[in-house]
């Protein structure tokens, strides 16, 4: 400043490249507007048309042969009210379940003195390495009617011709989606839990009120919210899901919504039924979007209960007594079920010679050969080197792009922020099932239109993986930017730093453990996402490991199943670990997630 | 109506074990205000806390009224929800879930046999209104100001006309103006509904202006009890005395004992100042005494009396808007001097310092 007068033909010269930064400064924001719109509407768009759509297959697309005769025999012929009842029954069921046991670990962990909790604190999350695809799988194995491990044990033990339990049912459904969903729910229930003032139960106690009441009056009531909207995030999760339906209820012909709108593409015997799956997805997305849509109400008015967090806390635990071993013995049995137990049948499952019941000889068998076998299969490399290629890509561009619009979101002016804030939450609600048939459609329209190939190429893939993980990721990301005090930065623009350069070495240091958090955790999804890449998967160019294992599944070829899981289970277990380790910071614990 | 006898409090935390109370006992009066006054981390909300049931004593016991809450020889402890008493939170602990109105009357329906409903609003309103906050009623809770919630605190706390109350810092988080105009109104209050208070506080105002007897506790013991007014004027020990207010020290030999109306005399590092009670010393005895600055006067030129003087020089004049404090250097000590801001003394000035007998406090060892 003070050598103006000094340079001053040098300042004039400077002036045009500021102007055009100036520029492009202004119209990036609005850039990354258009982009993520385009992302939402787009598929949502070429979905909705499609389902209007009479012609036989999506390339054969055209106007003139446009109607309601899908959403009539999808309504009617196909009977999606079933549907619809079905999904509801698991969705409730499953929340319900899947809450509970998350809520009873968290309460254990956070506010009482059950012995070793830190080995239940770091073990529930691992859960999330556990892909659906495997878990749904390791239950047939166990709980089939007819071969499971444990049915069969308990007929020879009891000499019953009753199976225990049948996996194959609207039980087993519910079973095993509410296992699936306590990890993430945990998480999310800890930070509610330990962010309650004690002193709000100690004045009920104060107040007259016993333990019994002070639970059911103020602990739970002040729970309330907080627990229904993380309900309610799950409800979502579970809807979405598709891959334990799929392993559990297609093959017995009970249909939720994803399975539904799959089947009615890839049905071995059947034509595929392009336009009546997307008249059933519309529905499927109408649905998501309306349970979406209570979630950011619940959640918007959860301010009120912002004074849950008092001062003066000392962290308190309550005394189980005699329950303390019970406690962690129940919170070790959930942690062997959901990850011991689908390891140890799956690692049997890939030695064992041939499949039969665990016995003397059966041990006797164990060989590596099902992991040779394996890597004897010509596809092999290339499925790997797709699904490495695949998840280096989308969580790369998801971290990228979820910086960006954080940051705009969180820390410009930028005048259209609520609009992106509001859209980039929106691909929460479209379940991957109806992504993928959306981009089918989208895809193959764009192709014919410019002669491009993106349609089975792994780019589709990483497209629409960017697209479904985006809402989660913005989301943590805005709220660790929102941790970071404004003075920081101003701080640096005062020592003369420009912008770009404050978000690189303020920002994004400080923002390091969520960016790297943010990585990991998309990776994981990215490999344990199947619906998407099911739908969208063309041979060689994009098949990536997920599919490889469901067509493995459905073939029969249970060992190399096996095989295979636990190799890939081992890889996120160690994602996982690390994510622990450097993502997050270490006692938030993925508070955001 | 309250006695605590020999608690004993031990925590074991991570960083071993912490002795937070060291065999405190109080007995505190029916109608009493009673306050325990101390810095942060000696133990004064653990002692409340063991008092409401929400911490067990390691040792000692407890009685309210004519029950024995916690008796740790006999292995008696009864749960918090059956003792008589009301409590106010340090953090206010106002249920945000619930209107006004449910806040308070929250005990009234824990109450067996059950309390009826025209009877709940009449006490409910009742209680509201000797706190002022008529008229709030059906507001939710968390849309109240900070003086508002500490308040409704208080009525939650007197509603259930419970003999005794507990105070935990409650004007801790009010800003300075409030504080004092709440001190005043609570311990009227208290007084009216002729409860039983105790009151834990780091504040030496709110203990010297509230209470009927003060505790000072340091490191988990009782330092002194007394009534404020004796705590002032006659601390026990340094901590006491500094933490009550300022204060100056000397150290000095006793020259004479005080007997039958002539005070005795002390030779001090100040120079010879008389004194007139304090516990019993021999000539000879090394001694530390205690003057409040308040009570250390400069002489009017030529008018006082000589003999009682100790000259020195002023050195510091500090403006402090009600008073003028001075300090006063007497050859290799100095003391503090509160003056009225009219006085017309400056820096360097040769003054004389007078020191009234019966304002000499003597701490015992
Ligand atoms: N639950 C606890 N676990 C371990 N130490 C504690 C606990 N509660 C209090 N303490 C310790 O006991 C001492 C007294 O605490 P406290 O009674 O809260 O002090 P005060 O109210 O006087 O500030 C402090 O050193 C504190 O750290
Ligand atoms: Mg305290």
């Amino acid at each position: 400043m003070s050598n103006t007068a000094l340079d001053a033909g040098q300042t004039v010269a400077k002036k045009r490249p500021a102007n055009i930064r100036n520029l492009a400064g202004r119209f990036f924001p609005w850039a990354i507007l258009i982009l993520i719109s385009a992302m939402v509407a787009a598929p949502v768009f070429s979905l909705v048309v499609g389902a209007f759509s009479e012609s036989r297959l999506p390339n054969e697309f055209s106007l003139e042969t446009m109607g309601l005769g899908n959403f009539y025999a999808v309504w009617v012929e196909q009977r999606i009210d079933l549907v619809l009842w079905n999904t509801a029954v698991y969705v409730v069921g499953a929340t319900i379940f899947g809450i509970t046991t998350a809520a009873v670990l968290a309460w254990l962990v956070e506010r009482s003195d059950m012995p070793g909790k830190m080995w239940i604190y770091a073990g529930v999350p691992l859960g999330i390495a556990v892909p659906g695809i495997l878990h749904a799988i390791a239950w047939v194995l166990l709980l089939s009617p007819r071969s499971g491990f444990l049915n069969r044990g308990w007929m020879f033990l009891t000499g019953s011709e009753e199976a225990l339990f049948n996996v194959y049912s609207m039980g087993g459904l519910i079973f095993a989606e509410g296992l699936r969903l306590v990890p993430v729910a945990f998480l999310m229930l800890v930070p509610l839990m330990r962010s309650m003032d004690p002193s709000l139960e100690e004045a009920a106690a104060a107040s007259g009120a016993s333990p019994m009441r002070t639970i059911r009056r103020v602990t739970f009531a002040l729970l309330l919210p907080g627990v229904l909207a993380i309900a309610i995030f799950q409800a979502i999760t579970a809807i979405e899901n598709f891959e334990v339906p799929g392993i559990l209820g297609m093959p017995v012909n009970l249909h939720v919504f994803s399975t539904r709108v799959f089947n009615l593409i890839d049905n071995i015997g059947t034509i595929p039924a392009f336009g009546q799956a997307n008249a059933a997805a519309v529905f499927y997305l109408f649905i998501a979007l309306i349970i979406s849509f209570f979630y950011l109400r619940l959640v918007r008015h959860s301010e009120r209960y912002s004074i849950i967090t008092g001062k003066g806390y000392t962290p308190r635990a309550v005394r189980l007594g005699k329950w303390r071993y019970p406690a962690i013995g129940l919170a070790l049995l959930y942690l062997f079920v959901t990850i011991v137990l689908p390891f140890l049948v799956l690692l049997y499952v890939s030695l064992v010679g041939y499949l039969r019941q665990p016995s003397i000889e059966a041990f006797q068998s164990f060989s590596w050969s099902h992991y040779e076998a394996v890597f004897r299969q010509p596809r092999v490399g290339r499925v790997l080197w797709n699904t490495v290629s695949l998840t280096f890509l989308t969580a790369t561009t998801v971290t990228v792009l979820s910086f960006i619009v954080a940051y705009i979101i969180v820390r410009t002016r930028f005048r259209a922020r609520y609009a992106l804030d509001v859209l980039s939450f929106m691909p929460h609600s479209i379940p991957g099932i109806v992504l993928g048939l959306a981009l089918f459609w989208l895809l193959i329209q764009f192709d014919n239109l410019t002669g491009a190939s993106t349609f089975g190429s792994l780019y589709s893939l990483v497209i629409g993986f960017t697209i479904l993980f985006l809402s989660y990721s913005v989301r943590a990301m805005s709220v660790a930017m929102i941790q970071v005090h404004p003075d920081l930065e101003d701080a640096a623009k005062m020592c003369g730093a420009p912008p770009w350069r404050v978000a690189l070495r303020i920002f994004a240091p400080l923002l390091m453990p969520t960016l790297v958090g943010i990585w990991i955790y998309v990776a994981m999804l990215s490999v344990r996402f199947i619906s998407l890449p099911l739908i969208l998967s063309q041979g060689g160019n994009n098949e990536v490991l997920g599919v490889m294992i469901w067509s493995l599944w459905d073939n029969g070829n249970i060992n190399s199943v096996g095989a295979i899981g636990i190799m890939l289970m081992s890889v996120m277990f160690a994602l996982a670990l690390s994510l622990r380790m450097f993502g997050f910071g270490q006692n938030k614990g993925g508070g955001a997630i | 109506m309250i006695d605590i006898e020999n608690l004993h409090v031990r925590f074991d935390s991570e960083k071993g074990v912490v002795h937070a109370v060291r065999g405190v006992t109080i007995s505190v009066a029916p109608g009493e205000f009673y306050t325990l006054l101390g810095p942060s981390g000696c133990g004064k909300t653990t002692t409340l806390r063991c008092l409401a049931g929400l911490e067990t004593p390691s040792d000692g016991s407890i009685s309210i009224g004519d029950v024995v809450v916690h008796d740790t020889a006999r292995n008696i402890s009864i749960p918090t929800y059956r003792r008589d008493i009301g409590m106010v939170f340090q953090s206010y602990a106002i249920w945000p879930h619930l209107t006004v109105f449910e806040n308070v009357a929250f005990p009234l329906r824990e109450m067996k046999p059950d309390v009826k409903e025209a009877e709940i609003k009449r006490r409910v309103e009742n209680a509201l209104e000797l706190v002022q906050l008529s008229g709030y009623e059906t507001r939710p809770a968390p849309f109240l100001s900070g003086g508002q919630q500490q308040r409704l605190a208080l009525a939650r706390a007197i509603v259930r006309e419970a003999t005794v109350v507990l105070f935990d810092e409650p004007l801790s988080n009010l800003d300075a103006k409030l504080r004092a105009e709440t001190r005043l109104e609570l311990r009227r209050l208290v007084k009216r509904l002729g409860m039983t208070a105790l009151y834990v506080t780091h504040d030496q105002t709110e203990a010297l202006t509230m209470a009927d007897r003060v505790a000072v506790m340091c490191d988990g013991e009782i330092a002194q009890e007394a009534t404020p007014t004796e705590i002032y004027k006659r601390p026990v020990s340094r901590f006491v005395a500094s933490f009550i207010g300022q204060c100056n020290f000397a150290e000095g030999d006793v020259l004479s004992t005080p007997s039958a109306g002539t005070p005795g005399q002390i030779n001090t590092e100040w120079g010879p100042l008389s004194y007139n009670d304090g516990p019993d010393h021999n000539v000879g005895d090394k001694v530390t005494i205690a003057v409040r600055p308040e009570n250390v006067w400069l002489a009017q030129k030529g008018s006082d009396d000589a003999a009682t003087q100790i000259t020195g020089k002023v050195s510091e004049i500090i403006f402090l808007g009600e008073a003028l404090e001075c300090r006063v250097d007497l050859g290799s000590s100095n003391v503090i001097t509160r003056l009225h801001p009219s006085s017309e003394v400056a820096v360097g000035d040769t003054v004389g310092v007078i020191v009234k007998p019966q304002d000499v406090a003597i701490l015992a060892a």
